[in-house]
Order: C-alpha cells, then structure tokens, then sequence
C-alpha cells in the first residue's frame, strides 16, 4: 500500500494523530509536494511538544536545503543538457559502470571515494580521466520509516521479572521463529497464532509489544474500530487488508487486542456481522498455518472462554499462553517505574511494596501510586505545606484496596474445577495451586 | 469524513458490541456519536442499556425518555424504562411503562411477553398466561417470547406445555446458551439432576462468569451426592409431608398394638433420618466438599 | 372463565406483593400446634398467594369443624358419654391434623409452586412457626383445663 495512503488513514481515523501528520510531510518532502509537507508539517506543529516541533524544524531545514540543492542539481544537470534524473549514484559507479559515468562527470570533479578496493577502475589514465564528483540529489534518503520516529523498540529486557514466562515464549514462540530451518526439518510451523490470556491489567499488550521487539518484526496492532464498517461486507474486506499489510511487511506480528470482541463464540451471538467476521478470521488464520513464515498473529483476552472455540483449534490460536499477574520482581519495577516521575519524600521499600501487593496486577499497582498522590495533594492543599509521597502514603492505599485480578481466578477457578478436560487452562490452574 | 458518515461508522461498532456483549467498550464510541449530535436517539438508547448493565436505573429511564422524545422506537424505550422499574421492585410504574409500550405499539410481540413476566412474578398468573397466549398469537418464534412461555410453564408444572415450549426454543433460538440452560431446568424441575447438571456444566463452560449457572451446577451436584441418597429416597416416596405421614400412622399403630420396642427403634430412627436429612447431611457435605476442593488446600 | 382485560392496569393501589412461606413446613405447625395455628397461618398464606376466597372458606371451615369435633369428643369424654380415654382423642385429632394439612397443601400447591419458581424465595417460617405453636400448646393446655 502506498505510504502516503497509509498515513491518511491512520489521519482518518484520528486526525490528532500529530506523529501520523508528520510522517505524511516526511513522505510528502521525499516526494517534493512542497505544499502538502507545509501543511502536514503545519499540522503536526499543533500538537504543542518540544520534541514535535524540533522534529518539524529539522523537516523543515531538510525542506528548504533539499529544495536548494535540488535547484543546483537541476541547475548543473541543465547545463550538461541531462536530467537530474540521470544525475547517477554513488552505487552505480561502484558497480563499474564507468562509461555512463563519463557522460555526467564534471570536468573540474574530483572523485572521492574512501577505499581503494571499490573495485574502480585503478588505472591511472582512468583515474585521472575520471576525477569524478557525484552529485547529491535531493532524494538522499528514499524510504522514511516509521520506526524512525516510533518510541524504541520493546524487548524482554523491558518486561521486569516473569522469567518463567518469558523462558515460555522464547521456547514456543521466539526460537522457532527466528530458526525456521530447524522447525520445517521437523515439519514444525514457526509462525501462526499465539493467544495470550490472563487477568486484567497484567501487560499482555506490552508482552505482545515485547514478542515482536524479540524476533525484530513490525507490530501491527489492530482494533475493532479500524476494522468495523456499517456497510455490507466491508468489515470482512478491512480484515482481510490488514492481513495482506501484515503480509506485506514481513515478518511482522499481527496483535489482536481483546480478541474475545473480534472472535468471540459464535455459540453465544446470533448477531450476522459477528459471525461473519469471525469466519473471515478463521480463514485468514487458516491460510497463515499454510503460509506461516515469518507472520504471528497474537490475539489476547482476559475472556478465553469468550474466544470461538474454532479460533482455538490447531492452526488457528493454537498456542494459548497464560500471562499471571507480575511477580515480585516484576511489581518492583512497576513501582519503580510509576513513582520515578513523581516527588518521593523519604525512603521508600521497594522489596516492601512488592511484598505486600501479591496478585496486584500493573493496572493496579498504578492505581496504588495514582491514590497516594491523590492523597499528597490532599493533604498539601489542607496543610499547606508540601511533601512528597511516602511510603506511609503508599502502605495505607495497599491496605485499602484489594487485586482486581482476584475475581478473574476465582472465575477461572470454577471453570478448571468443572472442566479442564482438555487441559487448555493447565498453566492457570498450576499457577492457582501455586501461590494461592 | 462527514459527521453523518462518522456517526454511521461508530454507530456500527457500537452495535457490533452491544451483539458480543461489550457494553462498556462500547461508552466511547457512544460518547463520539453524541459529541456529535447530543440529541442522537439510537445513541441515548444504547447509552441506556450501558446504564441498564450498572444497575444505575435512574439515568437508564431519564436516558430512555431522552431517547423517546427525540423520536427512538417507543417499543424498545418503554420496555427498557418497565424493565428499570421491575429491578427496582416499583411494579405498578413497570406496568404504567408497559401499558404505555403497548399502547404505542400494540402488535409488540415482546412487551406483551415481557408484560406477562411482571404478571407472573406479581401474582396475576391468569392475565400472565393471556398475555403469553396473545403473544404466541403475534410471534410464535419470537426467542424472548418463547423464553418466557417456557418459564411460565415451568411454574405452572405442565409438562406438555414445557416440552412444547422447549421444543419451539431448540428450532428458534439462536442463543445456545439459554437453549442449554432452559434443557437444564427442564431436567432439574423433574428430578433427573444428572441430566440437568450435564447440561448446566456445558452452559457454564461458555459462560463462567455466570453466577446463576454456577450456582445451578453446585445445585445440581448438592442433590446428586451420596449424602443426600435418603432425601432423594424421600423424594420419590412423595416427599417429606407423605413420609411423616406414614411414620406418624406406623407409631400410632405400634403403640396401640402394645409393641413398644418396636416403636421407640421406629422412632428414635425416624428422629436420627430426621436430624441426619436436615443437620447432619448438610454439614457433612460442606465439609467433604471443601476438603476436596484442591483450591482450598 | 372471566374475560381478562388485558391492557387495564392489575397493580392498583389495592395491590400487594405476592409472598409465601415454605408450605410444606405448615405439617410441623399443623401436628404440633394443632388446628388453630394452622388455620391462622394457612388463611394469611393463602390470602399472599392470592388462593381462590372458595379455598380458603373450605379449609377454614374443615379446620373448624375439626377443632369443634375435638371439643365434642373431649366433652363427651369428660362426662363418660363415650368410653374413651383424652388419650386417644387427642392422637386422632393430630392424625385428622395431618389430613388437613395435606388437603392444605393440595389446594395450594399449585399457587404456591409458581410463586417459588417466578419468586424463588420463601418467608421464614422460624419466628411465627414458634409463636404459633406456642399458642396451640396454650390452647391444649386451657381446653385440658376447662375439661378438668
């Protein structure tokens, strides 16, 4: 899909997508629609961020240099009587390809190559015939990449703590994907689906973020909205767009965020649209089992049971894998994390905290420090007299709320006491008798 | 994108979900559409039934009205404002808002149906079963109609009719769940609790959030456990009333036959099935039960 | 059958909620408080499960004529008119007890299973079950009494 296409439809979406308006005018300068960029980069600059609008300036000196040395370009091409489209690359000489070379050197050019085994032409008479200099044209970088300008890429490295599921992941998921070679040997798939299940609030989003960090893909998240449409079949053709663009952009990891919305039991909907989709995504799944390399789809729930059961067969989501609430070490870094931007008066435990918000899921932890801050400013506003957040402050709050996860495993709890035949909820109900 | 064509747009997803039963994700997609237009009726409506799913009844009805005023379908609106006042207990304003519904609409397959149940449940059976009749008459296959004729002949114990009934959801229906359950019911109302509990423990598998289907699987496995072997037997006999019926003659006739060692073994049994039926069983079970349970370890 | 109108409202002010107790406990108020208590909780159930007025004047009135019969007898036996000891009397009266209250639960069966399976909860029959019975003891104890 072309990129300026894709742009206006991330813009049609959601026109205070300022990171999309500046993508567009990046793609618009390489293209040289002056205009459009200045009103793109117009656009952008709305979004009042320091770093936005350093971005744009520095878009927008690239703008007015490139337009420049554009003009010389064409200038000095118009001299030689040529296009500057003809104007050559530094890789076309390097491929030897001195005759054309001859037709656009400059006679006063100097040629500056940096190594002798370019595999130039090193006879002298050559060398001193072809004292080239290469022009620079205005397109010096051809692709703008979104990952340029996305926040860094997550890896494992980010996610605190959860060995044990992390150890999961790169066993099932991670190496077969990275070491196809191996897995086809053994007729084994490396790609397809993986459903991540668990409570609330826990970083399966972050998980799926970090998945696609791990084997280097493009992550492509999705969202009902972008696939909905009150138009007869035109939700099951988005579907299917997002899946070619998957394809396209290879490897890459397709993530489904509450995939019980999207797949959900068409035992339990008799609503046409839904069901409709859902066969567009069985089928999409179905013809990845068959063209695998390369591609995951990664679908997460906190309702698995809500899930089609025809999602969950082999070859669809067939890896289930259930995402608990962080561990201890994993808390701390929450806690850490939340309360790095925030004024922390005196010491504050981390150990204890972790300690005391067992089956706190990130969501929750969160809310902790959220409260305690609400409570400082309280209390600031009473007293007058500032402080930062204690760890009194954060003691109490823990002592006053309870895990939210704590529903979600007694429901699961239920459902594996009255029918985990299948064994598809094992690694929940191991984790239940574990640590509950 | 034109306003008309973004309400559409949002208006789509927030019925996708409202057909999973996504209610909440749906709040902000309701929100887009009446920033949009505040006066949307479809939008207010929807927004009703979120408020519905909070048990927040005030804003459901002051939603639906809003809803109402601005043109929304008066079967739908007076159904959601009835149902409001049924949870809340207030009865007769439920019937006001159904009788206005019907008024409306008199062809309302569901409101009668619906109308019916307020009837069941405040005790006006007779005008219950000639609501549920009158909207058999409008849509016999209509899914909530055919719902509520299978609850009404669960509390009348017709049999036929419940076969009838169950029959005409199994060929209607589109939900498996409430097929499933109303099967499960069939069978529990009739004493085949291991019938009854198959069935549940399936509608519980796709639901488990669901309470009431919880409760209807440990119901089912409370009146199948070996503890209660003797209250089943009782059961059968023809239930509690008959079988101290029969023991009281046994006693009067021992006594007036002078057979008094006889009569205090008779009694003093009677008295300890008494206690084991009514204590003993009970504890035990609660006991046994949670010493099996492996989460309770 | 009365034609129903449909569309007229049933829930007036006259209207009160449909309630019942467990029915099927009455056969401990009926055997160890005897006829009075029973026809006192019998006719309130009956009147919360909206029974037909011909139902509950039966049941009352098979009640009454139990509890006179009692007294007949006992009278009698007091007297000598009839050579039966108040022993016997009284083992009869709760036997005929036991009837009256299956021909109870026959009449409201039917009202009192649909109201559990549209209600699904019983009042409890602990507080009045025990006032009830103690006043059927009371009435034991003053007619044994008056006897004497």
């Amino acid at each position: 899909m072309d990129k300026i296409a894709i742009f206006k439809m991330m813009l049609e979406k959601d026109k205070e997508n300022y990171e999309a308006w500046f993508l567009l005018a990046e793609e618009y300068r390489q293209r040289d629609s002056l205009a459009d960029a200045l009103f793109a980069y117009a656009k952008a600059l709305e979004k009042n961020d320091p770093k936005m609008r350093e971005m744009v300036i520095r878009g927008l000196r690239a703008l007015t240099e490139g337009g420049n040395k554009q003009e010389t370009a064409e200038g000095q091409a118009d001299v030689h009587g040529l296009e500057p489209e003809q104007a050559v690359s530094l890789e076309d000489i390097t491929q030897g390809s001195c005759e054309d070379i001859g037709a656009v050197i400059l006679p006063s050019a100097e040629m500056q190559l940096s190594r002798e085994d370019e595999g130039l032409n090193k006879d002298k008479e050559e060398s001193k015939k072809a004292k080239i200099r290469v022009l620079e044209g205005g397109k010096k970088h051809n692709v703008v990449s979104i990952g340029d300008y996305l926040p860094e890429r997550v890896t494992f490295a980010d996610v605190g703590g959860l060995h044990e599921l992390k150890k999961t992941i790169e066993m099932k998921i991670i190496k077969p994907f990275q070491s196809p070679g191996l897995f086809s040997k053994f007729q084994k798939k490396s790609g397809g689906g993986i459903l991540l299940y668990g409570p609330p609030g826990c970083g399966k989003t972050f998980i799926a973020q970090a998945m696609a960090g791990e084997v280097g893909a493009n992550f492509f998240p999705v969202h009902i909205s972008e696939i909905l449409n009150p138009y007869f079949g035109v939700s099951e053709k988005n579907l299917h767009h997002i899946f070619e663009t998957a394809r396209a952009s290879r490897p890459a990891v397709l993530f489904f965020d509450e995939i019980d919305t999207l797949g959900y039991s068409r035992l339990k909907s008799g609503s046409d649209l839904m069901r409709s989709l859902v066969d567009t995504l069985l089928t999409e799944m179905q013809s990845i089992n068959m063209n695998t390399d390369k591609l995951l789809v990664i679908g997460a729930t906190n309702m698995p049971w809500d899930v089609d059961p025809a999602l969950k067969r082999p070859g669809r989501f067939d890896k289930m894998i259930f995402v608990p609430p962080p561990d201890k070490e994993a808390r701390k870094r929450i806690f850490q994390l939340k309360l790095g931007k925030r004024p922390v008066a005196g010491l504050v435990d981390l150990e204890v905290l972790a300690e005391k918000t067992v089956h706190y899921s990130g969501a929750d932890i969160e809310n902790i420090v959220e409260l305690a801050a609400e409570r400082v400013i309280d209390s600031i506003m009473e007293t007058g007299v500032e402080r930062g957040i204690t760890m009194a402050d954060l003691l109490e709050v823990i002592a006053e709320t309870k895990p939210s996860t704590l529903e979600w495993i007694s429901i699961v709890k239920n459902y594996v006491k009255y029918a985990n035949q299948s064994g598809l909820y094992n690694e929940v109900a191991d984790y239940i008798r574990k640590y509950l | 994108m034109d306003v008309t064509a973004f309400i559409d747009r949002e208006l789509a997803v927030v019925d996708y979900l409202f057909s999973v039963d996504k209610y909440e994700e749906a709040v902000p997609h309701l929100q887009n559409i009446l920033q949009q237009n505040p006066v949307h009726p479809q939008a207010l409506f929807f927004l009703a039934l979120v408020y519905y799913g909070r048990e927040q009844f005030e804003e459901t009805r002051r939603l639906c009205v809003d809803a109402l005023v601005n043109g929304f379908d008066k079967e739908g609106a007076y159904g959601v404002i009835a149902a409001a006042y049924e949870k809340e207990y207030r009865y007769p304003a439920a019937e006001e808002a159904y009788l206005q519904g019907l008024q409306a609409n008199p062809n309302s397959a569901v409101l009668h149906a619906d109308y019916a149940r307020l009837m069941m449940v405040t005790g006006f059976w007779d005008k219950a079963r000639a609501l549920l009749n009158k909207a058999m008459e409008l849509e016999p296959t209509n899914q909530n109609v055919i719902n509520a004729m299978i609850d009404f002949s669960f509390a009348e114990m017709d049999e036929k009719k419940q076969r009838e009934a169950i029959q005409s959801l199994m060929e209607n229906g589109s939900d498996e769940i409430k097929k499933i359950v109303k099967l499960s019911l069939y069978h529990h109302f009739k004493g085949d609790y291991k019938q009854a509990r198959e069935y549940a423990v399936q509608a519980f598998l796709m639901d488990p959030a669901n309470r009431n289907l919880l409760a209807l699987v440990e119901g089912c496995d409370y009146a199948l456990h070996p503890l209660f072997l003797p209250r089943r037997l009782i059961g059968k006999l023809g239930g509690g009333a008959v079988v101290f019926l029969a023991i009281f003659t046994v006693l009067v006739l021992l006594a007036a036959l002078n057979l008094d060692v006889i009569l205090a073994i008779v009694f003093y049994s009677f008295v300890a099935l008494v206690l084991y039926n009514w204590m003993v069983a009970p504890v035990l079970y609660h006991l046994i039960v949670r010493g099996k349970d492996p989460w309770t370890k | 059958m009365q034609e129903i109108d449909l569309y007229r409202p049933s829930l007036t002010k006259k209207w009160r909620p449909v309630k019942s107790f467990n029915i099927k406990s009455f056969i401990l108020i009926a055997v160890f408080g005897g006829v009075i208590p029973f026809i006192i909780l019998g006719t309130i159930n009956a009147r919360w499960l909206r029974a037909p007025g011909k139902d509950i004047s039966l049941f009352v009135s098979a009640g009454l004529l139990l509890e006179a019969i009692k007294w007949l007898l006992f009278l009698q036996s007091s007297h000598g008119v009839i050579p039966v000891d108040y022993g016997p009397i009284h083992i009869g009266y709760r036997i005929a007890c036991v009837f009256l209250f299956i021909y109870y639960y026959q009449l409201m069966k039917k009202p009192f299973h649909f109201y559990l399976r549209t209600n699904g909860v019983t009042e409890t029959l602990v507080q009045p079950g025990v006032y009830l019975i103690a006043l059927g003891l009371l009435i034991d104890f003053a007619s044994f009494v008056f006897i004497l």
